[in-house]
């Protein structure tokens, strides 16, 4: 890969890709740092692509550039100089990544069957103790009230979004797709629920310390 | 799950707080947030609400990551070029 070259100042980078002329090479040498980026993250963070062979992994890093290279053009003239031009620009390559990969992933699996009520949230394992009978009792009380909120003060646009994220591992983007929203949308709904949660366990005053001790902090 | 992960999940809804920031803020943020972490300077104290968001949200937490790598290794590189320039005969 070609070395990184002569680094510019954040302020070159702005006025190059800024300039009609200067554009062509500065967005060249753009697309290096882009590629130097989602290899990190393609190479370090996603296992799921490491079956796929130079030539495919080459073909699919360069995808991602191109879009992250018209997502920067389109929003250079933003850049407040807060951060490291090549920082800022680097968000853009890794959130297309991630978003795209995991999209692709959880292409074809049915969410509906993951968050059906047939489906126990609370199922534990890792319990080494057998806990006690009061203590399974209080245990019991907690999850039942915890599962009351879900399933009747939650909406079901909060409820999906909790359940997918929280307790199926469903990426944001996927579960943004499926509700036709934002990710941003999608973080206020689980929000909104984790509120919704936290008020009904004080109400009836549990406090975290009580509901941390019960399910066996150590 | 786990109980481990139940216990992080009950931490998780505890610290929920009115004032979160949003994925499009925490976006806006990330970058100043990552420099300054790679600058050695206090971004968490700085930027707490990020900080808040990233432990609840694992899509920015996974960006905010592989930023912090890719920020990083970027600066590993000029500094080792830089060596390069400032002492071409010792290559």
């Amino acid at each position: 890969m070609a070395s990184l070259g002569q680094p510019r100042s954040s302020e070159q980078w702005v006025a190059e890709l800024l300039d009609r002329e200067a554009r062509t090479k500065a967005l060249v040498d753009l697309r290096e740092y882009l590629l130097r980026a989602v290899y990190v993250y393609l190479n370090r963070h996603r296992d799921d692509v490491s079956h796929l062979d130079r030539r495919e992994l080459e073909q699919l890093a360069e995808d991602f550039v191109q879009d992250a290279l018209l997502q920067i053009l389109d929003k250079v003239d933003t850049f407040r100089g807060e951060s490291k031009f090549t920082t800022w620009a680097y968000r853009f390559v890794i959130n297309v990544a991630a978003t795209e990969l995991r999209l692709h992933r959880w292409r074809t699996l049915s969410l509906e069957r993951l968050v059906s009520d047939d489906i126990p949230l609370f199922t534990f394992v890792g319990d080494e103790r057998a806990p006690d009978p009061e203590t399974v009792a209080v245990r019991n009380q907690i999850l039942d009230l915890m599962g009351r909120i879900i399933r009747e003060d939650l909406t079901e646009r909060q409820r999906f979004a909790l359940v997918s994220i929280h307790f199926q591992g469903v990426p944001v983007p996927v579960v943004a797709r499926e509700l036709e929203t934002s990710p941003n949308n999608v973080y206020k709904l689980v929000h909104d629920a984790r509120k919704k949660l936290k008020q009904g366990l004080e109400r009836f005053h549990y406090s975290e310390a009580d509901v941390l001790a019960i399910f066996g902090e150590p | 799950m786990h109980l481990v992960l139940f216990r992080d999940w009950i931490r998780r809804i505890y610290a929920t707080r009115d004032d979160e920031l949003g994925c499009e803020e925490v976006f806006d943020a990330i970058a100043s947030y990552v420099d300054m972490e790679i600058a050695g300077e206090p971004a968490a104290e700085c930027f707490p609400r990020v900080l808040a968001h990233l432990k609840q949200c694992p899509h920015c937490s996974d960006i905010y990551l592989a930023l912090r790598a890719a920020a990083l290794l970027e600066d590993q590189e000029l500094a080792r070029e830089l060596v390069e320039l400032e002492h071409p005969d010792s290559h």
